[in-house]
């Protein structure tokens, strides 16, 4: 048999009963609802019921300060919305023992080790250092409070008549948020505590093998080998946590998932992986279990956060480009692989990594066609993220315009963010908003792309052009995880829109998401990208590049989406909707 | 039926105990590879930010804000929280409050 035919696995494609819990489709799904369902026992059935109240009156005090003050945002208005955003069911005393168990490595500038261990003395001496910052920059907060609430009663006292005034009490309630946000940093590192992730990460270790474990069991596979194994990808992770968190490689956007291929792939092309590790790579087990789990960070009510432009910019560009991308890598660049291009071309066109995993897991793309589509987003977010915000601030674009435009074609949400706070506040509000629009949209990339394979590219590629496929074919080759993807979103869309935007925040976002399926989802990541490295070849790897059709791909894309976002941008911010953009 | 991304994992993997160089040539491979690694970690990275203007001050907003550049999804980045609040509660109290008053 030939290597090629090797690597292709026969399936007769017949659905049974036994694949509910014999196939890793199933065992994803089932693994991922339960974390669902214990995160919604823990942070939402029970969330502490203050939080109703605290949300009911900051909304009061928010309508009220809206109708008497329609020129800038008081400090009353302001501190109402702080309040809101500050309830996080994470918090709760269970919340912090979840949050225990899935602690990562955390940031370190030279030394390793101060990723997983500080000791007590340390951070007591670093406390000291950070002391007298603190109490300057909670003296500067003290006084930028006080001028704000003068320049605030004088615009006011003017009846909010006279625009000099305004501008005034605008500019220093600016500057209080600013003195705010360095006084908290400052108290923040004035207030560190020991770090020991040893015990943490023992239990991670342990939690993990039998949480995939009881899969591996059930489909027939060797558990103890498998646990072996598990430790040694295990390791690999958190390595690639910790490099991930280094503070150069933090800034570059060079995050866990991006170091876990190169770590694996280091140990593969060099000292060879060891044959203990080989059967915990389970790279489809992990990467679909991490899929369900982010399935539950896929909330559709997310869509209207911006109201109308928002919708227009990341639902109506987004697939335009995902489609006509994907038309010009198979017409003019002729792609050999349309898995390759359609893995590039969701990753550009929808939300960088995110995108290109789902997408890849849909549609059946090969490893290296991931790895390669990681690759390219990396490189372009890093070059966009430093590039955009210098162009916007050079030609004097409106934050607002300009902070869409980042959000909707800068790959990686991180980097969007980063790039929008490059230029002001607004400007990163509006990209960060866009882009988590936008991210919702991998949902239904994620279902059209398997659709489209099932029926249309797996048909044409076994030979059954002109054939109508049955419900029953298309069904048998669907990959499953897909449909718990979305039922997780469903349902914890339904979830999150029955709670409201604010208890939402509080009970879903900042618990369920935030405290769980979020950390979970990364493990589950970093897990499926060491296996990736640590099963790839270079030399197989530079294959996909040949003749650079895949940059090619990307750059015209690229270059594509950054004009219509920017034109549906304008349009929609500017006018069609100026009145959102007046007072966001 | 094309597997994803078990298929291709263990055939491909290097095979230790087969593949040349011997275990001193693959250990040196290793140890140029990491060298090389940090090389780039602790001096040209690093380098390239204090020479580079635009990058410098990209730098420096990141460790402000704290921000994560490389966070995968929104729910990863706390700023989202903010940017949603901000946009959300001005469409619903103050273009809702700007609308009345006409």
């Amino acid at each position: 048999m030939s290597q090629e035919q090797q690597d292709i696995v026969v399936d007769d494609g017949r659905a049974r009963w036994s694949d509910l819990w014999k196939k890793e489709d199933y065992w994803a799904i089932w693994l991922g609802f339960v974390v669902i369902l214990f995160g919604y026992i823990v942070f939402i059935a029970q969330g502490p019921a203050s939080f109703r109240e605290t949300v009911d009156k900051s909304n009061r005090i928010m309508a009220a300060e809206s109708a008497k003050n329609e020129v800038f945002k008081s400090i009353e208005y302001l501190t109402a919305q702080d309040a809101k955003k500050k309830l996080r069911s994470r918090d709760s005393a269970a919340g912090k023992s979840v949050s225990w168990f899935l602690t990562r490595p955390g940031r370190w500038s030279s030394n390793p080790a101060d990723s997983f261990f500080v000791s007590g003395d340390t951070v007591a001496a670093a406390n000291e250092k950070a002391k007298p910052a603190a109490a300057e920059a909670k003296g500067k907060l003290e006084a930028a409070l006080k001028e704000a609430t003068a320049a605030q009663q004088a615009a006011d006292g003017a009846g909010l008549k006279n625009a000099e005034l305004n501008a005034d009490a605008e500019a220093k309630i600016a500057a209080w948020r600013k003195a705010q946000g360095a006084s908290s940093k400052a108290a923040g590192a004035a207030s560190k505590k020991p770090v020991n992730l040893i015990p943490s990460l023992l239990s991670a270790l342990a939690v993990g093998i039998v949480f995939f474990g009881i899969g591996i069991c059930c489909m027939g596979e060797n558990v103890v080998k498998f646990a072996l194994g598990f430790v040694g990808v295990f390791v690999a992770a958190v390595l690639a946590f910790m490099m991930g968190a280094q503070s150069t490689m933090h800034t570059y956007g060079i995050g866990s998932e991006a170091w876990a291929i190169i770590i694996g792939m280091l140990v593969a092309n060099t000292v060879g992986t060891p044959n203990f590790i080989k059967p915990a790579l389970k790279t489809e087990f992990y990467i679909k279990t991490g899929l369900v789990c982010l399935g539950a960070e896929v909330l559709m009510d997310k869509i209207v956060a911006i109201g109308g432009p928002g919708i227009f910019v990341a639902w109506v560009v987004t697939p335009i480009v995902l489609v006509l991308t994907f038309i010009f890598g198979q017409k003019v660049l002729k792609m050999p692989s349309k898995t390759l291009n359609i893995t590039i071309s969701a990753d550009m066109s929808v939300c960088g990594t995110s995108a290109a995993i789902a997408t890849a897991a849909a549609c059946r793309a090969k490893k290296e066609e991931l790895t390669l589509a990681l690759g390219l987003s990396l490189v372009f977010t890093a070059i966009m993220m430093v590039a955009m915000p210098a162009f916007i601030k050079a030609v004097g674009m409106p934050d607002v315009l300009g902070g869409a435009w980042i959000g909707g074609t800068v790959d990686s949400t991180g980097a969007v963010a980063a790039a929008g706070a490059f230029i002001s506040d607004t400007a990163m509000y509006v990209a960060a908003t866009i882009k988590m629009i936008q991210n919702v949209l991998i949902g239904v990339t994620a279902f059209g792309v398997a659709l489209y394979w099932t029926t249309k590219v797996e048909p044409e590629e076994m030979g059954m052009t002109g054939r109508k496929v049955s419900i029953m074919e298309i069904w048998n080759r669907f990959p499953k995880f897909v449909i718990g993807f979305l039922t997780a979103s469903f349902f914890c869309s339904l979830v999150s829109g029955g709670l409201g935007t604010d208890m939402s925040n509080a009970l879903v976002g900042q618990g369920l998401v935030g405290g769980l399926t979020s950390p979970m989802r990364s493990w589950c990541f970093a897990l499926a990208f060491t296996s990736i490295g640590l099963s790839t070849n270079f030399r197989e790897l530079a294959v996909y590049f040949k003749g650079g059709k895949p940059v090619l791909l990307y750059v015209c894309g690229q270059t594509f989406n950054l004009i219509l976002t920017l034109a549906m941008a304008y349009v929609m911010f500017y006018k069609v909707f100026p009145e959102v953009t007046a007072k966001i | 039926m094309l597997n994803a991304f078990s298929v291709h994992a263990q055939p491909s993997c290097p095979d230790s105990p087969l593949s040349p160089p011997g275990r001193p040539g693959r250990l040196l491979r290793l140890c140029l590879a990491l060298g090389a690694l940090t090389f780039v970690m602790y001096v040209l990275a690093p380098l390239a930010i204090a020479l580079l203007p635009p990058l410098r001050d990209y730098d420096r907003v990141v460790r402000e804000t704290g921000i994560m550049p490389g966070a995968l999804y929104y729910s990863d980045v706390p700023q989202t929280v903010d940017g949603e609040f901000n946009n959300r509660d001005a469409i619903r109290f103050r273009v809702r409050a700007a609308e009345k008053s006409r």
